[in-house]
């Protein structure tokens, strides 16, 4: 967050021109309306300007914004792998018949084919 | 009585019946016997849960349609999957009751065409086979 009484974060501050001079809304009231007097007051006046701007909360420009969604998604993914699962019982796919498997827990197929046998009499039952 | 000679009282009190419906209860029973002593005889474990699972939902009565024409058509699937959705509702069946008979269906069937073999009376393919992929699709939708 921005320390607006430490001479140190008025550098810092300093150094993203871009936020300002890039600024979409434009140039704020009090720097365009400002007479240019000596640099050291207009200094002052733009690192006052961009301080008050940025603690307000100033849109951000278009690659600001990409950089900070690429953060929020990396932060979202990073707190989605990390929470743990809930204690929710465990389903897979549904486990369907499978023809090998089928064929291989008959040891004796050919008992089946006394059900096939009953094809005709089954035909003759249901024929209404 | 011997379980043969119950399977053909049934079919024949079946074809006697004049209730189309009751025609049909009696063939999924006959079915449903016939189909548990075979499994025993064929060595398949767990063959008395599988056809209890399959009589559960009545899909026994399907099987025994679908023996009757030689495959299973989509129709008495859709008539079948209306049952059973109506039976979800009601609660008189459980989703796990039903999905276990679908899945015993199927497994009874894809066993009883492999026996028969291509040509062999009772055709069951798994790949594009749009009655079967209907009942599964079911199945797998109550698959929690």
């Amino acid at each position: 967050m921005v320390n607006k009484t430490s001479p140190k974060t008025f550098q810092v501050q300093s150094q993203v021109p871009s936020k300002v001079t890039n600024d979409p809304l434009g140039p704020s009231p009090s720097v365009s309306e400002k007479s240019v007097g000596g640099a050291q007051q207009a200094q002052a006046d733009q690192t006052t300007t961009q301080q008050v701007r940025i603690g307000q909360g100033i849109a951000p420009t278009a690659q600001q914004a990409l950089d900070n969604a690429g953060g929020l998604l990396k932060a979202q993914i990073g707190a989605r792998a990390a929470k743990p699962r809930g204690r929710g019982r465990r389903t897979g796919a549904l486990r369907e018949p499978n023809a090998a498997q089928l064929l291989r827990s008959m040891k004796n197929p050919e008992a089946l084919k006394d059900v096939l046998a009953l094809q005709a009499p089954l035909q003759q039952a249901l024929q209404n | 009585m011997s379980e043969k000679s119950q399977t053909r009282s049934l079919l024949e009190q079946a074809t006697a019946s004049d209730d189309p419906k009751e025609a049909l209860r009696l063939a999924g029973e006959a079915v449903s016997q016939e189909l548990l002593v075979a499994m025993k005889a064929a060595g398949i474990t767990k063959a008395e849960k599988s056809v209890q699972a399959l009589d559960a939902a009545g899909l026994n009565q399907l099987l025994a349609l679908a023996l009757a024409k030689g495959k299973l058509s989509y129709r008495a699937v859709d008539d079948v999957l209306v049952q059973l959705r109506e039976a979800l509702s009601n609660r008189t069946l459980t989703a796990e009751q039903i999905k276990d008979s679908i899945l015993s269906f199927d497994a009874a069937a894809q066993r009883l065409a492999m026996v028969g073999g291509h040509g062999g009376g009772f055709e069951y393919p798994t790949k594009g086979n749009r009655a079967r992929d209907s009942l599964m699709t079911f199945a797998r939708s109550l698959h929690r």
